[in-house]
């Protein structure tokens, strides 16, 4: 599964750090889900999508359904 | 922050009483009665309270790392009872020349031993590859 987590985190300025302060997580979790080697729940994907207001699937995109196009 | 120092100072206490009745001392020896029953609820009470500051990520660890760990770890311990089965017949040996413990209930600890410690091990190198896949 890909995400736009990072771009979203910068365009905040929040650092890996504090966002994982906001969604109350540790930062390697953080880091794990951004570099896409960690899916996370659903229920962290809805808050996430809570945290930067949007949907989950503005969030987060399966991989296989970009590549199929 | 105090979270982290809380199951920091938990896996500590734990890991070091562990130590210590495993390759130290008897509980009658230095301790009342009452302490042994009195350290199970502490561990149980302690690891429901460590299980619920951890995050998803790293209850994840833990669940793949024991689901890996235990089972190779007594895969390993069949593989060897199998080879014994097998016709090697090696087990009877190392009891008779008293290898597996003085007597059938001290084997018998041994054997129990022997599972618990494979599977911490491996858990534990599961656990430590899992965290650096995911940096």
């Amino acid at each position: 599964m890909d995400n736009k987590l990072r771009v979203l985190r910068a365009e905040r300025r929040w650092s890996q750090a504090e966002l994982a302060r906001r969604l109350a997580i540790s930062r390697q979790s953080i880091n794990a889900i951004e570099t896409g080697k960690y899916d996370p729940s659903l229920p962290l994907a809805f808050k996430i999508a809570r945290l930067f207001g949007m949907k989950i699937e503005d969030i987060f995109t399966d991989a296989d359904e970009v590549s199929n196009g | 922050m105090r979270a982290n120092r809380l199951k920091t100072a938990f896996l500590i206490v734990c890991f070091s009483v562990g130590l210590y009745f495993g390759f130290v001392g008897d509980w009658p020896m230095l301790f009342p009665s009452w302490a042994a029953p009195a350290f199970l609820v502490f561990l149980i009470v302690g690891s429901v309270a460590y299980w619920r500051v951890l995050d998803e990520t790293a209850r994840e660890a833990h669940k793949f790392s024991w689901y890996w760990g235990s089972s190779i770890g007594v895969a390993l311990v069949i593989s060897v009872w199998l080879l014994d089965r097998s016709g090697l017949n090696f087990i009877q040996s190392l009891a008779d020349a008293g290898t597996l413990g003085a007597d059938p209930s001290e084997a018998f600890t041994n054997g129990a031993y022997t599972i618990l410690i494979l599977q911490t091990v491996i858990y534990a190198f599961v656990w430590g590859g899992w965290w650096l896949r995911m940096r």
